[in-house]
């Protein structure tokens, strides 16, 4: 994999601290990664690892009421953000970021028609006027393939289908020409004809384009669908990246062995899905040693006190003690 | 509950859905009301022994159907027999045993459990309703259920919001099984968890299964899922079952297009063979079960349509062995 | 790591007020709270001298050393008649809100639980009573059966009932589409224990913020039933009465109809803070 291109958006040692109704939890735990023009990332982890968070945290759009703290610098293009706690930082870096969400119905707001959502946008952004503002959503909303685009903007969001709300939101996001689409587990609330729908879609938007896109997801199966590269995610932080096809075929973290070992699938006969034991460590209190040590079929003494770095093979990183290169 | 005594009791089925169709009064958005056609001429057996799953997308009607079999929802026509006799034929008393053998765990496990009850007594509720076993008894039916499913004293004195899903879809189970019931449906019990917690939950049912001798109505769109737990795959779309075959054929032999593009539309974690399989995939979304189109419900996605398909709707035939399908050309 | 990351030595700590925190206002109002309930048992005994005894060369004496909340017009002390008046005013409240409370949350889960025809006739029931002005129909049942701190009450619930009946109406309707509601079904519950068992525990955390707001309304009520000369008569204390009994001297002593005031607006406030904070902590979706 080549180093050559300035990445387009790239994080440095990114932490989040939120409130929960169990207390501060430490969500995201240095972070960092770059993303390269025009190339599909995936981020892939279970719920409490962080991966949402993160990428809130890098809009910008974490509920500032919940926050307890946010470090950490995001580089988008030559702009950079050192104070990620600052609320204006969003609507700066919102022109080159966009995102959208699993639940696009309620992304929505309810009581305005596509049109009126869909064009203020294109308004707001481009300075449009109201009739080309609203030929350029129809161009958008048949890039999306939306069958009847007429129709489409006189509704309302619960008039339309889960997909084609989603639809709607990517049409929206596209329409803000990002330099990054960030789009967290975007079909997870989708029937699954829908679901290969939807990504079949932003894969081609993606390519049509040539932006560069973060897909965020629980799924395997969707990452390996559309990602160029991915990286796994396991309580707040990247313990394994590389290729999708590198890290699928041989997964170097007992985590995303573990992870590709419980998936069920349904093409292949021989595997039987096995559980992970064990659950998350607890996120609240700050972790010494590596994460997943307590779930880990092989687990080393050096496990429980040091925290182990990413290290890289051939572009291919895992932070486990037990990896060539790793120094126990 | 008692193991079949003579070979004549495992030829009946323990519940037999007949021609079963269920209608709901939905309001339309321009004023009055539209019928929802949410079950349409549903025949289904439930064999003992045996792990049925019901398949397809949201508003295929699925939900509704393991409802009507636990009698959470009449069906507006058709009939359903537990043990051959007609559920709405039974007496008060009678029906209320039967469909003590009939249960369910939901989809929901943070909202299926009354936030205010602890675990134990969510789980001891079914045997204070059915009025079973003195207290004690009930405790140590209780505390033995919780075990089965692996839980102990500490979980059963928490308060819903105190477990994780894992365990919360647990005491669903717990608070299901306590009545030692014939039939289980469980309602999508693994689409709200994470992949960890579904493997787990569904090895434990299949253990489960074994062990109480019970068998499973599983409703789910997960076909991953579906293949660790299920006998037979039942595939549903809009309100009809369009193909019904045992699971172990069912992966590599579907037949239907709709069962086909069903499985073809399941992500796996191989990015090769995935994005060979992305560039087939189906058309369309599921049309609106108030207005479904004539003939074959299918056809407007269906990639064999031809003329018939809009006039006539396929009825389910049988192809090889107990193999069933609905369609004009495969 | 984390503790050693140059990055989370420079994170500042949020301070946002949160779900948790306890604000120490709210002792000062659980205080007040404990001062009044304090005040309505063992006042009488202690002040229900001072509180009658009239003394004609101390009055309308501003508030001294020696009468800190000052005196009225016949020069009894203003203090003692607050302290004193906390009980008459106490029991027509509470007795009112229980009044209410019960009416309005057998109406609500009726109506909301089994809707259509019940639903349609409570709620209409409902919308009269809302037509209806409120010191009216207080005025009118008390010039045709007369006065008493039971008759108060009773008039006062019937004028409250409505608030609940609503919200509780709303409460099961929510409640009503649970999954845990279907789950309680799907086992064999009957109606009866789906509403006790499961409905009502669940309708507390909301039905309790409605009963300290009604708490305030029904104390502000008896007061304006009092200022009206309809309340707890003379010569018992009662904090409306006094306020009424000072109508004509605010211009030139303000403190007659102020320490009453202050009394009402105090304890109003107190139960409404607590309220909300009680909701917060019996709220299980919240915890």
């Amino acid at each position: 994999m080549s180093r050559a291109p300035a990445p387009i958006l790239s994080v440095r040692d990114l932490h989040v601290r939120l409130w929960t109704k169990f207390g501060v939890v430490r969500a995201v735990n240095g972070v960092s990664l770059d993303l390269a023009p025009g190339e599909v990332l995936g981020i892939v982890g279970e719920s409490g690892s962080g991966k949402s968070i993160a990428m809130l945290a890098v809009m910008g759009l974490l509920d500032a009421a919940l926050v307890d703290a946010v470090a950490g610098s995001v580089t988008v293009g030559d702009r950079s953000w050192n104070d990620l706690t600052e609320i204006e930082a969003w609507s700066s870096r919102s022109e080159d970021l966009a995102m959208i969400f699993q639940d696009a119905q309620t992304a929505l707001n309810p009581v305005l028609t596509i049109e009126a959502q869909i064009v203020e946008t294109l308004k707001a952004r481009h300075g449009l006027g109201r009739k080309e503002a609203r030929a350029r959503a129809i161009k958008l909303l048949e890039a999306v393939r939306i069958p009847d685009p007429q129709r489409c903007l006189s509704s309302y969001p619960h008039q339309l289908s889960g997909g084609m709300c989603q639809r709607v939101m990517i049409a929206m996001a596209v329409g803000c020409e990002p330099k990054v689409l960030i789009a967290d587990e975007p079909t997870t609330a989708l029937d699954v004809t829908v679901q290969a729908q939807i990504l079949n879609l932003i894969s081609e938007i993606q390519r049509e384009s040539g932006m560069s896109l973060v897909i965020i997801s629980h799924d395997l199966g969707v990452i390996a669908s559309i990602a160029d590269r991915v990286h796994v995610m396991y309580a707040g932080r990247i313990v394994e990246k590389g290729t999708v096809q590198d890290v699928f075929a041989a997964p170097r973290h007992p985590y995303t062995q573990a992870l590709l070992a419980c998936t069920t699938r349904v093409d292949d006969e021989a595997a039987a899905p096995r559980a992970i034991p064990g659950a998350l460590p607890d996120m609240r209190e700050a972790i010494s040693g590596c994460p997943f040590r307590d779930r880990c079929p092989i687990v080393l003494p050096i496990c429980a006190t040091e925290d182990p770095e990413l290290d890289a093979v051939e572009g291919h990183a895992a932070a486990c003690w037990r990896m060539p290169g790793a120094d126990p | 509950m008692s193991i079949p005594a003579s070979p004549s009791d495992f030829a009946l089925p323990l519940l037999q859905l007949d021609d079963v169709c269920v209608d709901f009064q939905v309001p339309k958005a321009q004023g009055g009301k539209a019928t929802l056609r949410a079950v349409r001429n549903v025949s289904l057996q439930v064999m003992p022994g045996e792990s049925i799953a019901l398949v397809g997308e949201s508003g295929c009607g699925k939900s509704t159907l393991g409802r009507v079999m636990v009698g959470l929802i009449e069906p507006s026509r058709g009939s359903v027999l537990y043990r051959g006799r007609a559920m709405n034929a039974l007496n008060r008393r009678d029906q209320q045993s039967a469909r003590r053998m009939l249960q369910m765990v939901f989809q929901n496990p943070y909202g299926a459990l009354d936030p205010r009850f602890r675990i134990h007594r969510s789980v001891r509720e079914p045997l204070d309703i059915a009025g079973l076993g003195s207290r004690a008894e009930r405790r140590e039916k209780v505390a033995r259920v919780l075990g089965l499913v692996g839980l102990g004293p500490r979980h059963a004195a928490a308060y819903p919001k105190q477990l994780s899903g894992g365990q919360l879809q647990r005491v669903g189970i717990a608070r299901a099984i306590v009545t030692s019931p014939e039939v289980l449906v469980c309602d999508e019990v693994t689409s709200a968890l994470d992949v960890s917690a579904k493997i787990q939950i569904t090895e434990l049912l299949v253990e489960l299964g074994r062990e109480l001798n019970v068998s499973y109505v599983f409703i789910s769109h997960d076909l991953g899922i579906v293949r660790q737990v299920a006998t037979r795959i039942a595939v549903m779309y809009l309100g009809r079952i369009v193909e019904l075959m045992d699971a172990a054929s069912f992966y590599r032999g579907a037949l239907h297009p709709y069962s086909r593009a069903l499985l073809n539309s399941v992500p796996i974690p191989d990015p090769q063979l995935q994005r060979d399989r992305l560039s087939k995939i189906l058309v369309g979304e599921v049309p609106s079960p108030t207005d479904p189109p004539s003939g074959c419900a299918f056809r407007s996605r269906c990639p064999l349509a031809q003329n018939i398909c809009r006039e006539v709707d396929p009825a389910l035939t049988p192809r090889k062995g107990s193999h069933l399908v609905a369609c004009h050309f495969c | 790591m984390d503790a050693a990351s140059p990055a989370m030595a420079s994170l500042k700590s949020g301070t946002s007020g949160r779900k948790g925190r306890i604000n120490p206002l709210l002792f000062f109002y659980l205080g007040w709270i404990a001062a009044v309930l304090l005040a309505a048992i063992v006042g009488p005994w202690f002040f229900g001298d001072d509180a009658l005894r009239q003394s004609l060369g101390q009055r309308l004496k501003p508030p001294s050393l020696a009468h800190l909340a000052g005196t009225d017009a016949v020069g009894r002390d203003i203090l003692s008649r607050i302290i004193v008046g906390a009980r008459p005013t106490l029991i027509i409240a509470s007795g009112g809100v229980l009044i209410g409370l019960g009416l309005g949350t057998v109406a609500g889960t009726l109506a909301g639980y089994f809707g259509g025809f019940l639903d349609r006739v409570i709620m209409a029931l409902v919308d009269i009573k809302l037509a209806f002005p409120t010191i009216i129909f207080a005025i009118g049942t008390i010039a045709v059966v007369g006065t008493s701190t039971a008759i108060l009450s009773f008039v006062i619930g019937l004028t409250g009932w409505v608030t609940f009946a609503r919200v509780q109406r709303a409460v099961v309707l929510r409640i009503k589409v649970q999954p845990f509601m279907e789950a309680a079904s799907a086992v064999g519950a009957s109606s009866t224990r789906l509403i006790l068992l499961h409905i009502l525990p669940n309708s507390v955390a909301p039905l309790l913020v409605v009963t300290s707001l009604d708490l305030v309304r029904v104390i502000l009520l008896e007061a304006s039933l009092s200022f009206l000369g309809l309340g707890v008569q003379p010569p018992t204390p009662s904090w409306g009465g006094m306020i009424n009994a000072g109508r004509d001297y605010l211009q030139t002593a303000w403190w007659v109809s102020l320490a009453p005031g202050l009394a009402i607006m105090l304890t109003a406030l107190s139960i409404s803070r607590v309220g909300d904070w009680l909701r917060d902590v019996l709220d299980p979706d919240l915890g």
